[in-house]
């Protein structure tokens, strides 16, 4: 396809984004740029694009190794091959082959069919690199060729003599590979009877079976003679089985562990043995009886599949149920072991045992709550002890009982910050100096507080007036308002001063308390406080009410603990 | 010139060669894509040696007069 300039113009400002007149005007003076510098002599050179140069009146453009790259997209990877004489004469014949011209000329459709296949093949990698497959056959055909010889050298007979005897070697490699991977017993025999369907179908018997039928296999039978022979016989078995469990499980598995355990019982146990084998013999002769009636009938494999897989699905995953349900049964191996001692005894006292087994498993479900028992003890215990712990708590916190730190007896002594909250005793000028240096030793921590013992109020005794509030902060002391809270003014160590702040206060008109307490570091400090109130916030509001030298050093503390 | 119009002048003729279009730019020539098919080339060591095909750009600058 040809485009020319008008459609070049179109092309470039759809691309550009670029209105048209503009690009027209670019494109001009790009070609005069360009003819310029090759008039010049000199190179003009577009990035990613490529160069112009002149050689006399001729122009040159040396595309820019992006751009190869770029167009040459389809062939990345493909380099130069060294060839060999032998080749090359091949390569020659090649060469005359007009196929590659075939192919040019069916690409050169395929794109005008399509013009933009040059586009998708550039970013669809892996189609293009799938034609180019094609082309890089012709290219290293010869090297290919080579390839492929060395390998049929190696492994293969080769085109000509490839025949039956090469598939049967794959198959027989195939079969080997499907009896490594089905099952154990794969056998050259099998490879001879490859040429029916039937041994497969065997084999598939084999693994689907597992090992039980093996090993009947691997014995020798002289009745065996044909596939249907076997197939009788397994039916004969696998029938056998299904009578043994139409008569009990633990018979089976009796039979099993006998077949097993011969040679170490003791004679005396094989003649006891000998009772319930015969019974398992007559119900396999019945058994043999009704398959061979049902083999002659319905020969059909699906059947004895479908009964097979019954009888043999059902043994293992009901002995897997029973191990893991009787994991949590007291004695999981003696449930193996009575029953091949109870073969000697009789079948009848079997079938009540495992009756009582069958009803034990069908009680399990309930058995493992009766064996959850101890945990319920346990968290019984726990359960106790943290009901105590709480309530005991609770009526320590409730000040029913008296626990040391729990009560709230620490909260009421815990001092409650008011503004200010840092006491500066040294800013009570008015205090005698034995009151101040009383006065400048802080309040008794918590733990001294704890440790304080209650000792009755003592004040100045007064009549209260009947119009008296019975708390407040200021009038005569009450002594029913004693179970509420007081403004702690001064701790001092001296009685007697304590009673000369409370006269002050007092005559100041503040309900001045004194109350000794006794401190085992302090020994019996004296606090002078004002005030009664019912509750801390009312005791917080009257403090603002308090002379500014007393707001200095304050805090609030019940009055009785 | 704007950077854009330079690239976007080697885009266009980029695809159309892949395209296997020819471009005809008045007053400067036109770009075809030319196939070059694989062949043998020997050496001056005498060895044989497969090139694999390519594709090249070629520019016939315009016959100026």
């Amino acid at each position: 396809m040809h485009i020319d300039h008008n459609q070049f113009l179109e092309l470039l400002a759809d691309t550009s984004g670029i209105e048209a007149e503009k690009v027209t005007k670019q494109v001009a003076e790009l070609i005069e740029e360009i003819n310029q510098a090759v008039a010049d002599g000199e190179a003009y050179e577009i990035d990613g694009f490529g160069i112009f140069s002149g050689i006399g009146n001729r122009v040159l453009f040396i595309p820019s190794k992006d751009l190869e790259t770029e167009v040459n997209f389809k062939y990345v990877g493909m380099e130069p091959i060294e060839l060999e004489e032998d080749q090359v004469k091949k390569e020659k014949k090649t060469d005359e082959n007009p196929f590659s011209e075939l192919q040019e000329l069916v690409s050169d459709d395929d794109l005008k069919r399509d013009p933009f296949a040059g586009l998708v093949e550039e970013f669809d990698e892996p189609s293009s690199v799938s034609e180019e497959h094609s082309d890089e056959d012709l290219i290293f055909g010869v090297d290919a060729k080579e390839k492929l010889d060395k390998e049929d050298e190696d492994f293969k007979p080769g085109p000509e003599e490839w025949g039956i005897e090469a598939h049967r070697e794959d198959d027989t490699g195939a079969n080997k590979l499907l009896s490594s991977l089905m099952g154990e017993g794969f056998s050259e025999s099998n490879i001879e009877e490859s040429d029916d369907l039937e041994p497969i179908d065997d084999s598939t018997f084999d693994d689907i079976f597992g090992d039980e039928i093996a090993e009947d296999e691997s014995q020798p039978e002289e009745s065996v003679s044909g596939l249907n022979d076997e197939l009788s016989n397994l039916m004969s078995e696998e029938t056998s089985i299904i009578s043994s469990d139409e008569m009990d499980a633990g018979i089976l598995e009796n039979d099993i562990f006998s077949e097993l355990e011969n040679e170490e019982q003791s004679n005396e146990d094989e003649i006891e043995n000998k009772e319930p084998e015969e019974a398992l013999e007559e119900v396999i002769s019945e058994s043999d009886e009704q398959n061979e009636t049902e083999s002659e009938a319905s020969p059909d494999q699906e059947d004895l599949t479908e009964e097979i897989d019954m009888d043999d699905f059902d043994d293992p995953f009901l002995d897997l149920e029973n191990g893991l349900l009787d994991e949590e049964v007291e004695d999981e191996p003696e449930d193996i072991v009575p029953v091949i001692t109870n073969i000697s005894s009789g079948i009848e006292p079997k079938k009540k045992e495992e009756v009582q087994k069958e009803i034990k498993q069908k009680d399990k479900p309930s058995k493992p709550k009766k064996d959850s028992g101890p945990t319920p003890i346990w968290l019984y215990i726990v359960l106790v002890l943290v009901i105590l712990t709480g309530t005991t708590l609770g009526l320590g916190y409730f000040s029913i009982i008296n626990i040391p730190g729990i009560t709230p007896q620490v909260a009421s002594n815990v001092t409650i910050p008011v503004t200010p909250p840092v006491q500066t005793p040294v800013e009570q000028p008015e205090l005698p100096q034995e009151e101040e240096v009383v006065a400048q030793t802080p309040p008794p921590p918590l733990q001294e507080q704890e440790e304080v013992i209650e000792v009755p109020v003592s004040n100045t005794t007064a009549e209260v007036p009947s119009e008296q509030n019975k708390y407040g902060l200021n009038g005569v002391v009450n002594a029913d308002a004693n179970d509420g809270y007081t403004i702690v003014l001064y701790s001092l160590s001296v009685e007697v001063n304590a009673f000369l702040k409370q006269q002050e206060l007092t005559a100041e008109g503040y309900r001045a308390l004194v109350t000794p307490i006794a401190s085992e570091r302090y020994g019996t400090l004296w606090r002078v406080s004002v005030g009664q109130f019912p509750s801390l916030t009312d005791a917080a509001l009257a403090s603002e009410n308090l002379d500014d030298k007393l707001k200095q050093s304050y805090f609030i503390k019940r009055i009785l603990n | 010139m704007t950077k854009d119009f330079l690239e976007a002048f080697g885009i266009v003729i980029r695809d159309q060669m892949i395209m296997k279009h020819t471009v005809e730019i008045t007053g400067l020539g036109t770009f075809k894509s030319v196939h070059y098919n694989q062949k043998q080339e020997r050496t001056a060591d005498g060895t044989t040696v497969m090139k694999p095909p390519r594709d090249t750009i070629e520019f016939k600058a315009e016959q100026k007069g």
